[in-house]
């Protein structure tokens, strides 16, 4: 604990001097009271540090929200001796924004006496920070002499992306060999129909289709498509980025990310993660629950590391990549080596679609009102569409995506553009 | 509220010389504090305050001189209690300004500028009244002296305040902390 004098003290200090030797220039005693007046508060006793005693204990009604929820922030202070002024104050990070009450609070407590102090909090942008770090200054009778002291009851809380249902989301043009719920062309166990053949020995009597049998007048069976799952691998591009959060194209992606990887987990698909940046990082793909909160945390530490080394993705092993995957960007393409990684990934047969998110608008509404951004702005624009075209003429399955709109539009009649996908 | 127990006190302080003397320099020094002090309040900046309040005294020292009446210990008193609670309440305003604050902190603060008024009252009374054998027991150079005492100790204040760092929250020191998701 480290004390102090406050700094109210001092204006009393000059104050007090000022009118002692203005008393001795005037010669009038009246200035010397007035010296008096101001002085005697700085002659009152002060007490020690050890006498302002008191237990502090924090707590927080969740550590893992989602964007948007909000949090109860409940601090008790229980007095073991008078305390005339307790100043309690909890920093909050840039990305909390505070609901109700007051994070910085100020009690005069008894001996024994037990106040609980709370506030609610919104958690407006997605990341992980670190709460129950409160600063405590006991202030004396006089308020003229404080100590300070910091309180570490670290309370770690994970604001995950929030994420949105999603009826409609690209289909893989291939799939795996787990059950799921895209209709494979072979024939198998399944419940869609396919074709009908002669019986077999060894066929199963449920699968005899009797209508047929009757006709024909031979016993035929109905064939089942198999039902099969695909991999979905996720590619973030955390290159760079335009915005600030909550509202950067980083957070954007990671949002859609998210989205994404709820929709396929629920569709029994494999998903996995890659992190394309300064620095690989990859979520091996899965299935179930477990797989979502794996990938829920991988973004949530995804962030921007900007480097001049171009990493290649052939250093991604194959259980991350598995051939035959789905491989979707997700990238407001500032950077060309994302757009080449994505061609290579073409090259070596995958199913590549990209999420094009427009950095324009951001962008724009971050610069002042002027002819000339605007023009700027629409070049870009116009830059922008011809990487479209370009991207489109290589093949590529490109969305564009703006920032004002909702995923769900975005993705509103993507998959009838693609030739050739699973059913 | 703080405010206007503020502006009254200013008000008072400003206005108590004037009624000692009305002069053209009385009169300016009494603007000029008047606007340090209305601006001291209205921002909650204690050292705009302190350098109004310092006008005001000034401008007390020359209504004192100017008018030139008998020994006024209750005006004295009452100037300096004055000035002593304006300066601490506008503090106490500024340094618990944006916080939940509890009322009893309040009236305990009240309670202790009112205990410290009354205690430089009861001092001041014991001072009048051995004055004689206080000026008998001095000698003569010791006015000089405590002048000097009275200039160190202003200077030593107004450095203390240039120093010292402000009483602000922690979390304008915290500002520079990042979280997960900022850019690098």
């Amino acid at each position: 604990m480290s004390a102090r004098i406050a700094p109210q003290a001092l204006p009393l200090l000059t104050l007090a001097g000022t009118a002692l030797f203005l008393g001795f220039l005037a010669g009038r005693v009246e200035l010397i009271l007035v010296a008096l007046s101001l002085g005697v508060i700085l002659l009152f006793p002060a007490r020690s540090s050890a006498s302002l005693d008191y237990v502090l204990t924090h707590q927080v009604s969740a550590t893992r929200v989602f964007e948007g929820d909000r949090l109860r922030v409940t601090v008790t202070v229980s007095a073991r001796s008078r305390i005339p002024a307790i100043e309690l104050f909890e920093p909050l990070p840039p990305t909390v924004t505070r609901v109700t009450g007051s994070n910085r609070a100020v009690f005069a407590l008894r001996p024994g006496q037990q106040v609980r102090w709370s506030y609610e909090v919104e958690c407006a942008g997605l990341g992980r920070f670190t709460l129950g770090s409160v600063y405590v200054r006991l202030h004396d009778a006089s308020g003229l002499r404080v100590h300070e002291r910091q309180h570490r009851d670290p309370k770690p809380v994970c604001v995950y992306p929030c994420v949105v249902p999603l009826r409609r989301v690209p289909r893989p043009r291939r799939t795996q060999t787990s059950v799921g719920n895209y209709v494979s062309p072979t024939f198998g166990e399944g419940l869609e129909p396919g074709d009908i053949r002669l019986f077999a020995p060894g066929d199963r009597i449920r699968h005899v289709n009797w209508r047929a049998s009757l006709r024909l007048g031979k016993l035929y069976v109905t064939q089942y498509h198999q039902e099969r799952n695909a991999d979905i691998i996720l590619m973030l591009d955390t290159l760079r980025h335009v915005g600030t959060p909550p509202a950067s194209s980083l957070d954007l992606c990671v949002r859609a990310a998210a989205s994404l990887a709820c929709a396929y987990l629920a569709r029994k698909d494999r998903v996995g993660l890659i992190e394309y940046g300064g620095f690989l990082d990859w979520v091996r793909p899965g299935s179930g629950s477990p797989q979502m909160e794996r990938l829920l945390d991988a973004l949530l530490s995804a962030q921007v590391i900007f480097s001049y080394v171009t990493r290649d993705l052939a250093l991604v092993p194959p259980r991350v990549l598995p051939p035959q995957a789905l491989v979707i960007g997700l990238s407001p393409l500032l950077d060309e080596r994302f757009v080449k990684a994505m061609g290579d990934l073409l090259a070596r047969g995958f199913d590549v679609v990209l999420f094009r998110l427009s950095p324009v608008e951001m962008t724009r509404a971050a610069l002042p009102l002027s002819p000339v951004d605007d023009l700027a702005c629409r070049l870009w624009s116009l830059e922008r569409q011809a990487q479209l075209f370009e991207l489109r003429r290589q093949g590529l399955s490109v969305l564009e995506w703006r920032p004002d709109q909702p995923l769900e539009v975005a993705l509103g009649g993507f998959g009838r553009r693609r030739r050739g996908l699973a059913a | 509220m703080i405010r206007v127990l503020s502006g009254f006190l200013a008000l008072f302080v400003i206005g108590f010389p004037l009624l000692l003397s009305v002069s053209p320099v009385t009169g300016f020094l009494a603007l000029v504090a008047a606007v340090l002090c209305a601006g001291g309040i209205i921002k909650l900046w204690p050292p705009l305050l302190t350098a109004g309040s310092l006008v005001a005294l000034v401008e007390y020292a020359v209504a004192l001189l100017l008018s030139g009446g008998p020994l006024d210990v209750a005006g004295a008193l009452a100037f300096g209690g004055a000035l002593s609670v304006l300066v601490q309440a506008t503090s106490f305003a500024a340094r618990f300004q944006g916080a939940a604050l509890h009322p009893q902190v309040l009236w305990d603060r009240v309670r202790t500028w009112l205990g410290a008024v009354a205690t430089a009252a009861a001092l001041s009374i014991l001072v009048v009244v051995a004055a004689g054998s206080i000026t008998f027991v001095l000698p003569a150079p010791l006015g000089p002296a405590l002048a000097g005492v009275g200039v160190l100790l202003a200077f030593l204040g107004v450095v203390g305040s240039t120093l010292q760092r402000p009483d602000s929250p922690p979390h304008e020191r915290m500002r520079g902390e990042r979280t997960s998701r900022d850019t690098v």
